[in-house]
């Protein structure tokens, strides 16, 4: 048999040595087995009458007062430095599972901070890019019972933009346009969009007598609002900046108009659709500075050093496809303003 | 690589709730990282699809990212600081002979802040970011705790074939309180390796035996070694014994007696009562359910007779009486144990106590 000079080897015959001695010491100490062993010591014993059967079920050893000083020493002495054990991957693995269970209770009550933070606080899922002011300008203007807050308007403009280029039914696409704002409001939001765009063809209607009525309701504006009707302001707001960015042509509509006032003036969008071999849809951009247009899907883009009109082709469009037209202000450093348009052969 | 990053893009919007261009921006991340690393992989290379590898490190890297993005900004950072706390646990001590648990506990807090740092430079560095950019949104938080982790997991070659985790070199360093300088290699090797922990993992079996057969010196040695430890701590788990195997690891690691007893939660008395059990099992384990494996190891397998000399081997003979003398024949034959059980008149529970009495009989000569 192979002298140890491996430590882990020497750690169980250490511990299995003792064992021996103790079994086989005349000191009457009980052992476990000892006892286990006596159990089968007359091969004689009948069958089926030894207790021991259920010692495999509930293995719980008596405590041994007095051997277990004597054990403690015995044990160091038996043991020698065992650091490189902890490399086998086996123990690494389990001591790091036991630290960890035994750790997470402790830090949970003392969570640590990241070299940027100053305390822990949650992150929110988005953070609303910032939207110049040049594009917010048109949104100040919005026929809502009451104003919103800068950084909604801000964050719902970014929504919207990147929601008109994908094909959404009108529910969903309100849904996604505001649900990044209001994390903690899931179930509310669908019943919502459906109420917001029922009463949309309604409010194009609506009296300036009862628009003073809704507003009336908000006393304390948007902050004072409960959640519901924070989500319903934001569904209206987030309805009126898509209908202003989506400009949709058939047959019986082949053209459509949309300003949209910035600081630096007003944009006009102008949209045809002219029907001939080929067809086309004809686009007409009247900008108060110099700036640049692109058709991102059909890689063209259009550069104008002053103010004035721009005009941009759309040949052969596909029905339902959307065509997204980014707007800059070359004096801006800032995100473009994403129009979609759309032909549809009939509504 | 755009389909890879196409894919993490969807995936990501999919699966979080983060903005367009937050996901655009975590996608872009994560595909580059992906794509670095199977470029510089000579062991990516050599095997010849590159693009299987990139898909399993992507997933890897967006599993990891969704799983901080799900605990949330403090779980995750609770699951983050545990886990690598018990990574590093054992290399930092206290200057002071006496560890606590506490003590320790402390100088770990003080060593992760340091290394939290440490990973936000990498993360701006690699990820070629702003030079002052920090996580805003919760996706680029969780983005930055997987990145955490796999940047301290992360293998360094090391002279002789060897190789350790990034965080325990920087534990190793922090415990001795060198200057900083002394790192600046490991940093080096760090770019230039692009030896992923990971990738280790991955690795096809035929590449994982060239590296074994290549350090076969102490190899079937160390394998047997690492099966009786596996074998040990499973067999301990299966009877419910978990928490024998939480001490018997504590004990491996030789650690004061006084900080097991803090780790584990138990007063002295309790800890006695602990290693009772834990002996009773074990003796269990070494003369019943697996000597076989463990006599094997030790070089005392019934081919080298219980690893008794010829002269032991007679006084083991001597010693029993003739029920254990055909017991032992048989076993030595090979035949199974049903069979001997039948032939001996025995139950299956009897035979085997029967042989762990002998066994234990071998032991004692042999240790005479």
């Amino acid at each position: 048999m192979k002298r140890d000079s491996d430590s882990i080897r020497s750690f169980i015959l250490g511990l299995l040595e003792y064992f021996s001695w103790t079994v086989s010491s005349p000191s009457g100490k009980v052992d476990i087995l000892d006892e286990t062993l006596s159990q089968a010591n007359s091969m004689s014993e009948p069958l089926g009458t030894s207790s021991s059967n259920n010692r495999e079920g509930s293995p719980i050893p008596p405590v041994q007062e007095s051997s277990s000083s004597t054990f403690s020493s015995d044990f160091s002495m038996n043991m020698p430095p065992l650091s490189e054990l902890g490399e086998m991957p086996a123990v690494q693995n389990h001591l790091q599972t036991v630290l960890k269970r035994r750790l997470q209770s402790e830090i949970d009550q003392n969570p640590p901070l990241f070299p940027w933070e100053s305390d822990v606080q949650e992150y929110p899922i988005d953070i609303s890019v910032d939207t110049p002011a040049l594009w917010l300008a048109q949104l100040r203007s919005l026929q809502l019972p009451t104003a919103l807050p800068e950084d909604i308007l801000s964050g719902l403009l970014n929504r919207c933009q990147s929601l008109v280029s994908e094909s959404l039914q009108p529910g969903i696409q309100l849904v996604k346009a505001v649900e990044t704002l209001f994390p903690d409001q899931p179930q509310a939001m669908d019943q919502i969009a459906g109420l917001v765009l029922a009463n949309a063809t309604m409010r194009d209607l609506s009296s300036q007598q009862e628009m003073e009525a809704l507003k009336a309701a908000f006393p304390e504006g948007y902050e004072g609002a409960n959640p519901q009707q924070q989500v319903t302001l934001a569904m209206l707001a987030a309805k009126d900046i898509l209908d202003a960015l989506t400009i949709v042509l058939t047959l019986q509509a082949p053209a459509a108009q949309r300003d949209w006032l910035t600081t630096e003036g007003k944009i006009t969008l102008a949209a045809r659709y002219q029907a001939g071999t080929p067809n086309q849809i004809n686009l007409s951009v009247v900008l108060p500075q110099a700036g640049q247009l692109t058709l991102p899907s059909l890689g063209q883009t259009m550069t104008q050093d002053r103010p004035g009109t721009i005009n941009l082709l759309i040949p052969e469009p596909k029905a339902g496809e959307v065509y997204p037209l980014e707007i800059l202000l070359s004096d801006r450093d800032s995100l473009p303003l994403t129009f979609s348009i759309r032909w549809l052969e009939s509504v | 690589m755009e389909a890879l990053l196409d894919r993490l893009y969807k995936e990501l919007r999919r699966t979080t709730r983060a903005s367009e261009r937050g996901c655009r921006d975590t996608a872009e991340r994560l595909s580059a990282e992906v794509q670095r690393i199977c470029d510089q992989s000579q062991r990516i290379q050599a095997t010849g699809d590159v693009e299987t590898w990139a898909t399993t490190l992507g997933n890897h890297r967006l599993g990891q990212c969704f799983k901080y993005y799900r605990l949330g900004s403090r779980q995750g950072r609770v699951e983050l600081h545990s886990t690598l706390s018990a990574i590093v646990y054992r290399y930092i001590a206290p200057p002071q002979a006496q560890a606590s648990y506490q003590a320790r506990l402390n100088l770990i807090d003080d060593f992760l802040q340091s290394f939290y740092l440490e990973s936000l430079n990498a993360f701006r560095r690699e990820n070629e970011t702003a030079s002052n950019f920090q996580p805003r949104t919760l996706l680029e938080l969780a983005e930055y705790m997987a990145f955490t982790e796999r940047y301290g997991k992360r293998r360094i070659p090391l002279p002789g074939r060897r190789s350790q985790q990034l965080i325990i070199l920087r534990a190793q360093t922090f415990a001795k309180q060198q200057p900083p300088e002394a790192t600046v290699d490991i940093e080096q090797a760090t770019e230039g390796g692009g030896s992923d922990s990971e990738e280790r993992d991955f690795l096809p079996h035929h590449r994982l035996r060239e590296e074994l057969v290549a350090q076969q010196d102490d190899l079937p040695e160390e394998v047997l070694r690492n099966r009786v430890i596996e074998t040990l701590l499973s067999y301990l788990k299966e009877r419910n014994q978990e928490d024998c195997a939480d001490y018997f690891t504590l004990r491996l690691l030789d650690l004061p007696t006084a900080e097991i007893e803090a780790m584990l939660n138990l007063t002295p008395r309790q800890r006695d009562y602990l290693q009772q059990r834990f002996k009773y099992h074990l003796i269990r384990f070494a003369l019943s359910h697996h000597w076989e494996l463990v006599h094997e190891w030790l070089e005392a397998d019934l081919d080298r007779n219980l690893g008794l000399t010829p002269q032991q081997w007679e006084t083991l003979h001597e010693s029993i009486n003739q029920k254990q003398e055909k017991l032992l024949h048989l076993k030595q034959q090979g035949v199974v144990d049903a069979e001997i059980a039948k032939s001996l008149g025995l139950t299956p529970t009897q035979l085997q106590k029967q042989w762990s009495k002998l066994l234990e009989q071998a032991w004692e000569i042999r240790n005479l």
